[in-house]
């Protein structure tokens, strides 16, 4: 029942505001771009080709670098939106554990562990959406290159996406719990992965973060290559599944392992909190 | 006693600034309401109301003590089905309007289909909430929010209703509502635990009263307990008198005001008046007042 009241809060709270409905707006349309292979052909300046899935105009001239170019700005366009999502789903967790309207659901018959779970779903909201529209994106990609739609990444890349996507949504929950309980077990869980996950992954990066943050720059160095770099880009390399979208074995199980740990923990000290 | 239905025994409350300081927000305080009861927990800004009305709601823990609410630990989730709470602060989602705050948390609270609609409606036509329910809660002044609190609080028809400074920010009209709420909820057996320091208030809806001095329970006891009828008279007179006894004689605007202490020194009074031709103006008992018993065991200055 908490769960449900909370989804409808959640709901009306982000999908009733004309910011947040521009936003899937323009989601939708960067999906569209990639999905659908719109690309456009200049030719002094004079729009000459408007074609979906002409995989070869985009080999040549102008059309390649304007396919690029979009598909950059789409990636773009889809991480800003991501961590938009991310952002808004965390403040409004965090609007829910404000003082106030704590205090209103902590005393109705629900569990502190409960309201921890049910609020953290309103981050699960957000990655379902995210993850549907990457693996529409990436499905896009994968048929432009191929010509027909292939399964096998589509599946691998959204769903280490989606862990990837937990992984930040757990450390921004985490962060939000240590602000608002300062309980030594969350802080503790941080420092760990910080510390120890960043030693172990140093073989990957000699990034002090390791795993997460150097996987999220990773993943910004991606989408912004340098301008130098964008004419030799080639198709092919662009459309490389290669870091940042794979893991290891170990790798992805040991963010799992994280992720619940985090949790746990976070669920631990905010039993504990006085409101 | 009737059913007790909050007990608090030995409760005291620390809060660790540092290692060097702490403050005592509760020293060993303990009593106990009964079911149906309207109890008002009187007390400076800063006695330590709210913490134990927080210890009561499971939402800050005693550091020493223990509290029962309907004989089970506030965490418990059938205590929880039946209690409501108005916060001292209000604060709900902006972005929401009145009515679906109220379904929002009537769900929370274990209700759901025609039920709810039913309550929802209830509520709103008792707190007065019927031009606004359909306006963003953002855009409430801050008697309407009180009013939605209110609401919000009653609306699963809770057995122990939570009250924390019910009256703040209303108008005179509201007031009288809210007051009449309390009456109506007592009347039907929800007993009401009500913080404030509004006394003329309390004084017109408690059953009883406690008062907290510096986290210290320092009196609890009925109204007619606490502020027997006094034996006290008030005579005010046109002029000053000049009579063979000394009585206590006060300048008002209006007069001169003299204290006859029985009803015997006021026969006597009476006399003398009449003799020395001094008219009287009136002659009203003296009563206590809440504040009166307040201020006895705070002090004037909150030092006591």
């Amino acid at each position: 029942m908490l769960n449900m009241a909370l989804l409808m809060y959640v709901v009306r709270r982000n999908f009733t505001s004309a910011a947040m409905l521009f936003l899937i707006i323009l989601e939708l349309s960067v999906v569209g771009i990639i999905v659908f292979g719109v690309h456009v052909n200049y030719v002094d300046g004079v729009l000459t080709e408007f074609r979906f899935f002409n995989h070869d105009v985009m080999e040549s001239g102008y059309a390649y670098f304007t396919g690029i170019f979009l598909k950059s700005l789409a990636v773009i366009i889809h991480y800003f939106v991501v961590f938009f999502f991310l952002a808004g789903f965390s403040s409004l967790a965090y609007e829910f554990l404000e003082s106030g309207k704590t205090e209103l659901l902590l005393v109705r018959p629900v569990t502190r562990a409960g309201l921890f779970v049910s609020t953290l779903s309103g981050t699960a909201v957000s990655l379902a959406w995210n993850l549907l529209v990457f693996a529409a994106l990436l499905a896009g990609i994968v048929s432009a290159k191929t010509g027909s739609i292939v399964l096998g990444p589509f599946v691998y890349g959204s769903t280490l996406f989606a862990l990837e996507l937990m992984l930040y949504a757990g450390i921004t929950w985490s962060l939000v719990l240590l602000l608002k309980s300062s309980t030594w077990s969350t802080g503790i869980m941080i420092v760990y992965y910080l510390l120890v996950d960043g030693m172990l992954s140093r073989r990957a990066s000699p990034d002090l973060f390791g795993g997460v943050v150097a996987r999220f720059v990773s993943v910004l160095r991606t989408v912004l290559p340098h301008p130098t770099q964008l004419t030799a880009l080639s198709t092919e390399a662009f459309f490389d599944l290669s870091p940042p979208f794979s893991y290891t074995g170990s790798e992805f199980v040991r963010a799992l392992i994280f992720c619940l740990l985090l949790t746990a923990f976070s669920i631990r000290g905010f039993r504990k909190k006085e409101f | 006693m009737s059913d007790v239905v909050i007990k608090v025994e030995n409760v005291t409350k620390i809060y660790q600034q540092n290692r060097a300081s702490q403050i005592v927000a509760l020293d060993n305080v303990s009593l106990s309401v009964g079911s149906g009861e309207v109890f008002a927990l009187l007390g400076l800004n800063g006695a330590g109301k709210t913490t134990l009305v927080k210890i009561l709601l499971g939402l800050r823990f005693p550091t020493k003590g223990s509290v029962s609410v309907m004989r089970e630990a506030p965490l418990n989730s059938a205590v929880k089905r039946n209690i409501g709470y108005l916060p001292e602060t209000v604060e709900f989602p902006g972005d929401m309007n009145g009515k679906d705050v109220l379904r929002l948390y009537g769900l929370i609270s274990g209700l759901s289909g025609k039920e709810l609609e039913k309550r929802i409606g209830e509520v709103i036509d008792l707190l007065d909430l019927e031009g606004v329910w359909q306006r963003k809660v953002k855009t409430y002044s801050k008697g309407m929010l009180v009013r939605l609190g209110l609401a919000q609080a009653v609306i699963h028809n809770p057995k122990l209703l939570f009250l924390d400074e019910p009256t703040e920010g209303l108008d005179p009209s509201g007031r009288r509502k809210v007051r009449n709420l309390i009456r109506e909820l007592a009347a039907d057996s929800c007993t009401v635990f009500l913080n404030s320091h509004t006394l003329s208030e309390v004084e017109m809806v408690a059953d009883r009263i406690g008062i907290l001095h510096k986290g210290k329970l320092v009196v609890t006891g009925g109204l007619t307990e606490l502020m027997p009828d006094n034996q006290q008279y008030f005579v005010l007179v046109g002029q000053q008198p000049e009579l063979a006894k000394n009585y206590t004689v006060e300048k008002r605007p209006d007069g001169w005001q003299l204290v006859a202490r029985d009803g015997q020194e006021l026969a006597r009074l009476l006399e003398e008046l009449r003799s020395a031709q001094i008219v009287v103006q009136s002659i009203y008992p003296a009563k206590t007042t809440l504040e009166d018993v307040f201020f006895k065991y705070v002090g004037e200055g909150g030092d006591a």
